[in-house]
């Protein structure tokens, strides 16, 4: 009994924590569905860069605004266009930007 | 949990294997089958793994693979300054500079103390002008001019035209994906294995997928065979906090440079496959740390500028206490005595500072006085206020200095290119030097192959370039010369690999 119940809740936390995870970007909950950027067979993978490319454009036809601190990530001299859009861009979880590691900057523009 | 360490310990069950090898009959023979087979595996994406993915291409290896721990390839190599230091280059000819690979080992000779292994400072000096020929290949871009850094005798610092470590490495990176070359991020290497099957030596990597360097979270454990042996050029292991203070304890609370991925991992993994450490406790400090940015920071650019036409004091005696251009060593150790005199929670903290003038044209002044860790005072007593001197004091050290400025002989023998007078508004910068480079590694030939701990010869198919190897340098080393150390000992290994052939 108290076996059963503590299995049902593992069940409930878990379609809670799934559900969560799901949550998307305003701009992309109404046009897509999971498939759209996980699209491999079988299990979710992380996307290619490619597959954000393909509707967004590589990162020169997406300038960084200008900030106070000249930092322009989508033009980084330390990883040009190496870097891929996963290095920053979250779907399911806040972005952060790699950069802060080492620099004092912020982007509130980050999406 | 259990499940990770699990995959763990039997990761580690072929190095143990390997490193009982020579010892034990009671090992037992068996032929491993691999998740996945490559020519060649090259552990690390900066300057010496490149290098090495560039040679073993040239010498005919066709399915190269190289593993990056992070998200970010490049490593240390892509956010350094990426200034490369060689003799002999087209460059140097073009400017007229001379300039010789022995004039260079001198140079690495006198900073590293002696404690240079002779040949590998030789083999790094006198192939220094293929590396360049290798780096133009790949479409890298200098300045058309040449930086003298400290300590060295001649010009020989090639600047990328983007000032960035990056310069080298996209264009290298770029050059190898056209060449059909595969890199591999968020790929965790947790063992060397020797296959054991009647040949010895290493025949690949056990690795983690989809590893997160955060969480330490992986999707899959999977084999590399590795037909010509492994190559590693990992780095070193500046943030690994542990590792560092237990192999130099008075070193456990100062910042590193290094990036978060620059753990102790694979010299862990290289002493586990039965390789030879020297100097792990030998460590380079940055004597332009400041604790008021972070390690590496605008502000430590600046300070170039501020150490050679500016002064640094002790805020304690108000006096100088160092020849503000001496080798990096020397000054750091200066600033770790001038700190000592303070308490453990509030060092007393040397500071470096100049006059306007020369804030108008030091690369990092902007952003460090934008930041805040360079401070502006308009007169003496203010500067003096700032950093807890004693003014009169502060007042005559100046006055001293700018006797010196005007040709008076100086005590500490600093060299001044550029004669600026000292004068308000002074711009300073406080010092706290941070840990820069790890000058020991493994032992290596100068081919490369990495050196058994037990017969003192070279582990069969084990080859090591850039900072995870020890000895090039010393117990300490010249600016702009790690760069060039990769990138050489890369080529290096990975021709060494190619004629390899054992499990080929």
């Amino acid at each position: 009994m108290k076996t059963s119940l503590v299995v049902a809740a593992a069940v409930m936390l878990i379609s809670f924590s799934a559900s969560a995870a799901n949550t998307m970007k305003p701009h992309h909950e109404d046009a897509l569905d999971c498939r759209t950027c996980h699209t491999t067979k079988g299990k979710f993978q992380r996307p290619e860069a490619e597959t954000c490319i393909e509707c967004h454009g590589g990162m020169s036809e997406i300038p960084t605004k200008p900030n106070r601190w000249d930092k322009n990530p989508h033009n980084s001299h330390h990883y040009e266009d190496l870097l891929e859009c996963t290095a920053c861009h979250s779907e399911h979880k806040a972005s952060e930007a790699i950069c802060v590691e080492c620099h004092v900057v912020e982007f509130p523009n980050l999406k | 949990m259990k499940r990770r360490d699990l995959l763990k310990a039997a990761a580690l069950l072929p190095v143990a294997t390997l490193g009982t090898a020579h010892a034990a009959s009671a090992c037992k023979k068996e032929k491993m089958s691999f998740d996945e087979e490559f020519d060649i595996v090259i552990v690390g994406s900066g300057f010496a793994g490149l290098a090495a993915a560039y040679s073993a291409n040239k010498a005919g290896l066709k399915n190269i693979l190289i593993i990056e721990k992070m998200v970010a390839y490049g490593g240390a190599s892509a956010i350094c300054g990426g200034i490369v230091c060689m003799p002999g280059t087209k460059l140097q000819a073009k400017h007229g500079i001379e300039d010789s690979p022995e004039l260079l080992v001198k140079d690495m000779v006198k900073v590293g103390r002696g404690f240079n292994h002779p040949e590998l400072a030789m083999t790094m000096a006198t192939q220094a002008s293929t590396a360049y020929d290798m780096m133009m290949e790949c479409g890298v871009q200098f300045k058309d001019k040449l930086l003298r850094l400290g300590s060295h005798s001649a010009p020989r610092g090639h600047i990328p035209t983007n000032a960035s470590g990056g310069g080298i490495v996209v264009p290298m990176h770029k050059h190898l994906l056209e060449k059909g070359i595969k890199f591999q991020n968020r790929t965790n290497v947790s063992a060397i294995i020797s296959d054991d099957s009647g040949v010895s030596g290493v025949s690949g990597v056990a690795v983690q997928t989809n590893f997160d360097s955060k969480t330490g979270k992986f999707d899959k454990e999977l084999t590399y065979k590795s037909r010509h042996g492994v190559v590693i050029a990992s780095g070193g292991w500046g943030s690994d906090k542990q590792f560092v203070k237990t192999t130099m304890p008075v070193y456990a609370d100062l910042r590193a440079t290094a990036q978060s991925g620059a753990t102790a991992d694979m010299i862990k993994s290289l002493l586990a496959a039965g390789s030879l450490p020297v100097m792990l406790d030998m460590y380079q400090l940055g004597p332009w740390g400041s604790p008021d940015e972070r390690p590496a920071g605008p502000g430590s650019f600046f300070s170039d500028y501020a150490f050679s036409e500016g002064i640094a004091v002790d805020p304690k005696t108000g006096k100088r206490f160092v020849n503000e251009l001496s080798s990096r060593r020397t000054r750091s150790e200066a600033e770790l005595v001038v700190m000592q005199k303070g308490t453990k929670e509030t060092p007393n903290y040397p500071f470096t500072f100049c006059g306007e003038e020369t804030t108008k044209h030091a690369e990092g002044f902007y952003a460090a006085y934008r930041d805040g860790a360079v401070k502006k005072s308009n007169s003496v007593a203010e500067l003096a206020k700032r950093h807890g001197v004693d003014e009169a004091t502060l007042t005559q050290t100046i006055a001293e200095w700018n006797e010196i400025v005007k040709g008076a002989p100086d005590p500490f023998n600093k060299p001044l290119d550029v004669r600026t007078e000292l004068k308000a508004p002074f711009y300073s910068f406080r010092l706290s030097p941070v840990l820069h480079y790890c000058m020991g590694g493994v032992a290596i030939t100068p081919d490369a192959q990495v050196i058994d701990a037990t017969t003192c010869e070279p582990i069969e198919g084990l080859f090591a370039a850039g900072e995870i190897a020890g000895g090039v340098h010393g117990m300490d080393r010249l600016g702009g010369c790690s760069s060039i150390d990769g990138l050489v000992f890369g080529q290096i290994a990975g021709r060494t690999a190619a004629k390899y052939k054992a499990n080929a």
